[in-house]
């Protein structure tokens, strides 16, 4: 049997299984690669593992459901890069288990909001937005305040990142846990946006 | 309101500036839910209706294509 066209089109079986394997090439030769490259499996200068604390506050900024309005991830257009500064790069989030780069921009992107306010301005924002900024549509989250972190919870999670290899020492976790006591949820979170994107600084 | 810039390439309205433009949008999105929802409501209404005023039927059904 000869395979023309006209023969592949008239059996659907050997359509599919056709179809199967050149989708299937052509997704591990896009994909795969990725995998191995310098450009997506290196942090970026100056990018390390996330402290304990900041990677409380990453849980709870996953739990409030942050990415539903913010996404962290900047095109490289112009109009997002003045906005907000230099475009993201794979090399950011290689730490992120998972990332959070989101779609949805009901509020700012926040992959660069590291180090643009202060901690103080980041407390009356996080209890309520409208002290700060009056025409925002945000909810407050005034419990973050007043809810303290259990710092035991931190090490199951810092043991995890360990064995997928996040290079978290012995010591560092033993220590983990002091580092969360008497902080609140709202401190966590803080910490954790403070250090959002200020390894890569090109801003005009 | 985005993507605009100014003539010296910096952009023209912030970001709240953009989130304050869509509060008309918001007000005419809540009135669409509200119509979804009263639709709702009324479908309730129907099917509670439905049922409570239901009585079983209890007519004969005649037979049919038995004629000679």
């Amino acid at each position: 049997m000869k395979l023309t066209h006209d023969v592949i089109e008239r059996k659907p079986w050997l359509l599919i299984a056709l179809v199967l394997l050149v989708v299937s090439v052509g997704g591990l030769v896009e994909i795969v690669p990725l995998f191995f490259q310098k450009s997506t499996t290196e942090p970026v200068a100056g990018l390390t593992h996330y402290s304990p604390l900041r990677l409380a506050g990453r849980d709870i900024y996953v739990r409030e459901g942050c990415y539903n309005c913010h996404s962290q991830m900047i095109r490289p257009f112009r109009a997002e890069t003045e906005r907000y500064g230099h475009y993201s790069v794979a090399g950011e989030f290689v730490f992120d288990r998972t990332f959070q780069w989101g779609s949805k921009r009901t509020g700012p992107d926040l992959a660069r909001v590291g180090g643009r306010f202060s901690d103080e301005w980041h407390r009356a924002h996080l209890n309520n937005p409208r002290d700060v900024v009056p025409e925002s549509d945000m909810p407050g989250y005034p419990w973050l305040a007043s809810t303290a972190l259990e710092p035991q919870s931190i090490v199951a999670k810092l043991k995890a990142l360990q064995r997928l290899g996040d290079g978290y020492t012995e010591e560092e976790i033993a220590a983990a846990p002091k580092a969360l006591e008497g902080k609140t949820e709202q401190d966590a979170l803080i910490a954790y946006l403070q250090g959002l994107g200020i390894q890569i600084k090109a801003r005009r | 309101m985005w993507r605009a810039v100014n003539d010296d390439g910096t952009l023209t309205f912030s970001f709240v500036e953009s989130v304050k433009a869509t509060y008309p949008y918001y007000v005419v999105r809540m009135v669409g839910g509200l119509l979804y929802l009263a639709g709702m409501v009324m479908m309730a209404y129907n099917t509670f209706k439905t049922v409570v005023d239901s009585k079983p039927a209890d007519t004969r059904i005649p037979l049919v294509g038995a004629h000679a």
